[in-house]
Order: structure tokens, then sequence, then C-alpha cells
């Protein structure tokens, strides 16, 4: 089967300059060779910590950031090789939704306005986009009576329905979330989470779903791909990942999400050690200074994204040890 | 994390039993008509971790801003009750320059959003050595080397050089840690912090969780920490207080609200919470249906009326009060009348 979006060896830097001069001071390393495909009708989720280049890993997909290197392929098109026009159209199909509520929605435009910013774009008429306007507006559970309100007249679910409105607009094959409902409370978070799921069965949408909530990745997604540093070092399905994570940080982070029992606080599972500075990245595995099973051969070599088991590669000289005995579950991280 | 390298001043073992660092009771705030904290009461001691949970727009950081003296004097203001901070007594009704010294120095706060409170335009270096210099009087060098430190201390790594960087080329994560090094520059007894994990994840949650823990042992502050995930609630607090619409529909100890939620509202955030599920099905999530009232014309009786799934006759009718329910355990509140004395079965 062909991946809906075909990301090869992406790269994303960012030149950073200092001091009085504006001196370069070195390159970010935000995104650096990723590889990753999204299927028709899945949910691929995109966990890491914070500073790892999810956002910056979307915002590249869609062409926002234009990216320094790697191939992009979208429903077939080869999306780098594309004029500012031809990237105007693919993005009908392709369309993102944003943290923020608040930040994302133009305070000046009106709802109807901002969903149908895309029909105004891709040059529909006025009929058309009324029409369009009052209908995704019912598909989120809201109303077209809601289209002549400014953002500031909605309560934070009901402008996180609107910027979904907004992304399906035009009919995309693709929608990328960028944690959708990490802003909103948790009885609103499971309204939208049960409207992506909704809508991704009615309309066949594929997610590529950014998220922080281990537990949410878990309910929603049908495969993970775990970025370290602006690498992926593990992909999985969901089943695999959860109940036999290969790479260490997958567990430090499994490990690290709280759960809702108090009586299982969280004692000696935070992963030691800083967060190395995407500026200066640790030679090797960048993971090695905070993981526990580093050897000497993890400082010199970066591992490669290997496939041990059917769909789970993951990034780690030592993995292939924990893959052939899955009994070994537990693993402390930590000192 | 570091263990061993923290001197631990407060070693009570029942929080309860000590005299509170923050007292708070009755309060109420309004902005306009809009009736934000309806009547809020809690107390945290040294060394105890207090949550606050609720509905976004519920009047957490109304609480919050409250205490602090922060409440915009355009927009709103508190109208009833006391603030009291153990060895500063009464805050209410202090003047704005008595206020600004308390703040900071004897308490820190952690905003829910680090972009808008940090100032874009000044390196973070130097934003954490304005508050150590205003408060503590210290050479800029000084205040410039402590920062540093602090930075160090919420784990930000090459503090030097981030030091020099503006909010802005910081991650979210970055950037937080940056506000509590800010709030905890002076050794604060009471550190508020306002959805400090919210925007991040897991393992810089556990560890910032982490961190003010330690930072709680150390200095031996009481933390009110506001949140709406309720993983996190079982994570770090002893005390929890639900609010809703203005008012706390619901305190008790960590343990005993997430074992037996009394309240409907309680009851519903639990289930909402998303956990593994078979695949395949259509997987959907408990939710609780519709939204929060507008405050600023509640209608009679419960205010979760509209939206709970056990409302009966009374609940349209009258108000119910804060009270310990009547089976069960009594150092608990809650706020239902199919909990109150001799009303439901
Ligand atoms: N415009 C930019 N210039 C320089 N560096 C940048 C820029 N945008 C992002 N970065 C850096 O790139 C890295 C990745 O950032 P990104 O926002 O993609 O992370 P993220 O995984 O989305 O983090 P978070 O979970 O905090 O949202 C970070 O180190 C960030 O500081
Ligand atoms: N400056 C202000 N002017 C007018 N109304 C305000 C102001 N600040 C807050 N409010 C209103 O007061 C109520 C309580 O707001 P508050 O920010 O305390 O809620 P919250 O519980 O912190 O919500 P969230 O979880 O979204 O942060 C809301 O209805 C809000 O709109
Ligand atoms: S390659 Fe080495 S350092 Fe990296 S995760 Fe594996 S064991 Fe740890
Ligand atoms: S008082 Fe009535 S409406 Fe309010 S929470 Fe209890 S049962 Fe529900
Ligand atoms: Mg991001
Ligand atoms: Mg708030």
């Amino acid at each position: 089967m062909t991946p809906l979006l075909d990301v090869a060896d992406l790269a994303v830097h960012f030149p950073v300059f200092r001091g009085p001069l504006r001196r370069k001071a070195g390159t970010v390393r935000a995104v650096d060779g990723v590889s990753l495909q999204v299927f028709r009708g899945e949910t691929l989720a995109l966990v890491g910590e914070s500073g790892c280049g999810k956002s910056t890993l979307a915002r590249a997909v869609l062409r926002l950031q234009e990216p320094s290197a790697g191939q992009l392929r979208f429903e077939g098109q080869d999306l780098l090789r594309l004029d500012r026009r031809a990237m105007k159209a693919a993005r009908r199909r392709m369309r993102m939704v944003f943290q923020d509520p608040h930040a994302s929605l133009n305070p000046r435009l009106r709802a109807g306005e901002i969903v149908g910013e895309a029909f105004d774009i891709h040059g529909c008429t006025r009929r058309e986009r009324d029409a369009g306007v009052a209908e995704l507006l019912t598909l989120v559970g809201l109303g077209p009576e809601h289209a002549a309100r400014f953002p500031h007249e909605f309560s934070g679910g009901q402008r996180q329905r609107i910027g979904i409105a907004r992304a399906l607009a035009l009919h995309p094959s693709l929608v990328v979330c960028d944690e959708p409902v990490s802003a909103l409370d948790v009885s609103v978070q499971a309204q939208i989470v049960n409207l992506l799921m909704e809508l991704q069965e009615r309309l066949g949408l594929s997610y590529l779903f950014i998220s922080h909530d281990l537990h949410l990745v878990e309910f929603i997604a049908d495969r993970v791909a775990v970025m370290y540093l602006g690498r992926i070092v593990e992909t999985a399905p969901i089943q695999s990942l959860y109940a036999a994570p290969l790479h260490p940080y997958t567990q430090a982070l499994l490990a690290a999400s709280p759960s809702i029992d108090p009586d299982r606080r969280h004692q000696h599972v935070v992963p030691d050690g800083e967060v190395p500075s995407p500026l200066s990245p640790p030679s090797g595995c960048a993971f090695h200074p905070r993981c526990p099973f580093a050897i000497a051969n993890c400082r010199a070599e970066m591992p490669p994204l290997l496939t041990l088991a059917p769909g789970h590669d993951v990034r780690c000289w030592r993995a292939g040890e924990w893959a052939a005995a899955p009994q070994r579950a537990a693993i402390p991280v930590g000192s | 994390m570091h263990e061993g390298s923290i001197p631990i001043v407060n070693a009570m073992s029942d929080p309860a039993a000590a005299v509170p660092v923050l007292e708070v009771s009755g309060l109420r705030t309004r902005f306009g008509p809009l009736r934000a904290v309806d009547g809020v009461s809690f107390a945290v001691a040294p060394g105890e971790t207090l949550c606050i949970v609720g509905e976004s727009g519920s009047g957490k950081s109304t609480v919050a801003l409250s205490i602090m003296g922060l409440i915009p004097p355009a927009a709103g203001r508190v109208e009833a009750g006391s603030i009291h901070l153990a060895g500063h007594g009464e805050l209410r009704g202090l003047a704005d320059a008595a206020m600004a010294a308390i703040r900071g120095r004897a308490m820190g706060m952690i905003f829910q959003e680090p972009m808008t409170s940090l100032n874009p335009v000044f390196k973070v270096g130097t934003q954490i050595a304005e508050v150590v210099r205003r408060h503590q009087g210290m050479s800029r060098a000084a205040a410039h080397d402590r920062a540093v430190e602090l930075l160090r201390l919420v784990g930000v790594p090459s503090p030097q050089m981030r030091a020099l960087d503006y909010p802005h080329q910081l991650s979210g994560g970055m950037r937080q840690r940056v506000m509590i090094a800010m709030a905890i520059a002076c050794d604060p007894m009471l550190i508020l912090a306002d959805e400090p994990t919210t925007a991040l994840d897991v393992t810089i949650q556990a560890q910032i969780l982490a961190l003010i823990e330690e930072l709680k042992q150390r200095l031996g502050s009481g933390i009110v920490f506001i949140t709406h995930d309720l993983r996190v609630v079982a994570q770090i607090a002893q005390t929890v207080c639900v609010m809703y619409a203005g008012v706390v529909v619901e305190s008790a100890t960590t343990r005993a609200l997430l074992r037996t939620p009394l309240h409907p509202y309680t009851s519903g955030l639990m289930a909402s919470i998303p956990a593994a599920q078979p695949r395949g099905t259509r997987r959907r999530l408990p939710v609780i249906a519709g939204t929060v009232p507008n405050l600023a014309k509640l209608p009679g009786g419960c205010r979760f009326r509209s939206r709970c799934p056990k409302a009966f006759d009374l609940c349209a009718e009258v108000e119910p009060p804060l009270a310990p329910p009547a089976k069960g355990d009594p150092d608990r509140l809650v706020r239902c009348w199919l909990h109150a004395d001799g009303v439901a079965a």
C-alpha cells in the first residue's frame, strides 16, 4: 500500500545568531533526517520531548516551514517540486489544527469568515462558501447561527471546534493536529477527541497527531512515532509500543507518564540528566547521556533505525537484546 | 533527581496539623456583573500541595490572582473574604507597594502562559536577575550569576548560554523552567502555580513536578497548584479542591477524592480521562455534555444542574451548601444534594 504521506530523510535546520554582532553561533538541527509514513484512514501519533522538533516537522510537512533537505510525497505528488500556486492547491488536501485555539484564530474575523477562508482562497462562489460553512459548523457540533460570532464569544472548546471546522474545509485527506486538545479542559478534551474520531470514521481522514499525553495517544492512535532531538527513535503499532517498548527513551516516557492512582507516584522514573541542547547534540546516540544502558559504542556511533519486528523500528544499539527477551519488561530508568 | 543534596527543613509528618501558610476564606471576586469567584475557602499548610482543579472559566486563575493582589482594578475587584499569609497577616486591602514587596519575595507565581508573562524584548537571564535585584538588592553581576545558577537548578541545559537567549528562542518547556526560576528566585514560602505543566510532555512534566516537589521540601513552602489534569493531582497533591462556576464543589484528600468521587462533576471528570480501550470498535470517551453556565446570569439552584445526569427537583430550587457528606468521611466536603443530610436516599 502506498502511503498517503511519505516523508523521507526530512531535515529542517535553523541558523542561530548570537551576540551584538549577530554572529552565526551554530545550527539547530530541529528536524534531522526524519522518515515516516501516514497511511489512509490511520492516525499516526508523534510524541517526544518539548523542543524535539515535532511542531517544526508538522510545519515542514505542509511546507509552512521550508525543509532544508529530504523528500515529501503526498498523494503521490512530490511536494518539494511544487511551485507556490501548486503547493497552495495541495494544501487544500492537507490541513493543520493548532494547539492554541486562542492564538490560532484571527480575533477580528467572524467564525464564518475563519471557517470560510479556504473557500475564498480557492476561488469558490459566495453561495458555495456559505453552504460549506454551515455544513462544517454543524459537522463539528456548532450551528450555522454561530457563523456571525467573533472568536472571543466562544469558549476554548468551541474555538477548537472552529479550528477543526476550518481544517476540514474542502475535504482534506490529511489533518496534522499539533496538540489539538492540550489547551482544553478534560471534559472538553473528551468532546473534541470524540469529534476527531467520529470525523475520521465518517470522512476517512488520516491524522498526524502530535501529543504529549501518552494515555490519549494510546486511546486515539493506530501507530506511534517517538521523536528525540530531531530524529525518530522508535515507530510501532500502539499495542507493541505500549506492551513492549524497545527504545530506552520510550521506556522512560511510559514510566514518566503519570498514573491516576495516587498510590503509584513515580519516584525514580524521571530520566536523569539534562535535555541535551539541539545546538550541540551529543555524539553517537543522542540519548546516551541520559541512558542507563549506554555502552561505549553508543557514544561513538549513531545507531541506525532498524526493523526488529513487523512495523516496529528502533534506533538503538541494544534494542535487539530486548526484542529477543521480551519478558524483560520493567526497566528501571534513572538512579 | 538529586537526592541527598537537599537539606530538608520541613520534616513535618502531618501538614494538616501545622499553622497554615495561607488561609483563604469566603473569597469573592467579580469582574463587573460576572461573579468569577463566589465564596471560596481553603488553607495550605507548610509543605503541603493543594491542587485546584476544574473547568476552564471556573475561577481558578482568579483565585490565584486575587491572592497575589493582581486583579486588574479596571476589570474587577476582590469584594469579600480574607486572605491570610503567615508572617504577613491579612493581604486584602494592602497598599500596592506593600503587596509588590510581598509578591516575588514571600510568594512566587508560575503562570499559565509563560510567553505572556515573560518580556519578549529582554534576555531571560536579565529577567531573572531583575527579580533577584529588586527583592534582594544584589549587584548586577551577582544577580546575573544567581540567575545562571537558578537556570541550572531548574534543569535548563547550557544555562550560561541560555541566560542570553530571548524567550522566543526557547521551547515551551524551557520557558516554563525560566518562569519557575523566577518564581523561586527569593525562596518564597508560598508558591502559586497556575497550570505550569499543561503544555509540556511527560518526562519534562515529571521533571518539573519533581522539581517543584524538591523545592517545596527544601523551602518548606506551601503550594497551590492549579491544573486540569487529574493524573497530575494524583502525583503531587495532598489535598484537592474541585471548582465549578466560581465555587468549590468538592474538597478532600487526594486519595479519597480519586478513589470515591462524590460530586457528579468530579465523577464525570474521572470518567472522561482517556485510557486504553480495545481497537477497532467505535471508541468514544464518556463526556460531560454541555458547557459551563454564564457566570453573569447564573440560574438559581445547583450550578452544575444543566449538565448533571443526576439532577432532581430540589437541584433547580436551592443551591446546595458545601458540607460534609451525610454518609462517610467527615473530613471531606461536597456541594451536592445527593449527599446532603436527610435529602436523598
Ligand atoms: N525559528 C526558529 N529559529 C531557531 N530555532 C528554532 C526556530 N523554531 C524552532 N526552533 C528550535 O527548534 C527546536 C524544535 O522546536 P519545535 O517547536 O519544533 O519543538 P516541539 O517538539 O514542537 O516542542 P514543544 O513540545 O515544546 O512544542 C527547538 O530547539 C527550538 O528552539
Ligand atoms: N480580566 C478579566 N475581565 C473580565 N472577566 C474576566 C477577567 N479575567 C477572568 N475573567 C472571567 O472570570 C471567569 C473566571 O476566569 P478564570 O481565568 O479565573 O478561570 P480559570 O478557572 O482559570 O480558567 P482556565 O482553566 O481557562 O484558566 C471567566 O468567566 C473569565 O472569563
Ligand atoms: S543506543 Fe545506547 S545510549 Fe542509545 S538508547 Fe540504545 S543503549 Fe541507550
Ligand atoms: S445538587 Fe443536584 S444538580 Fe447539583 S450536582 Fe448534585 S445532583 Fe447534580
Ligand atoms: Mg510544538
Ligand atoms: Mg486559568
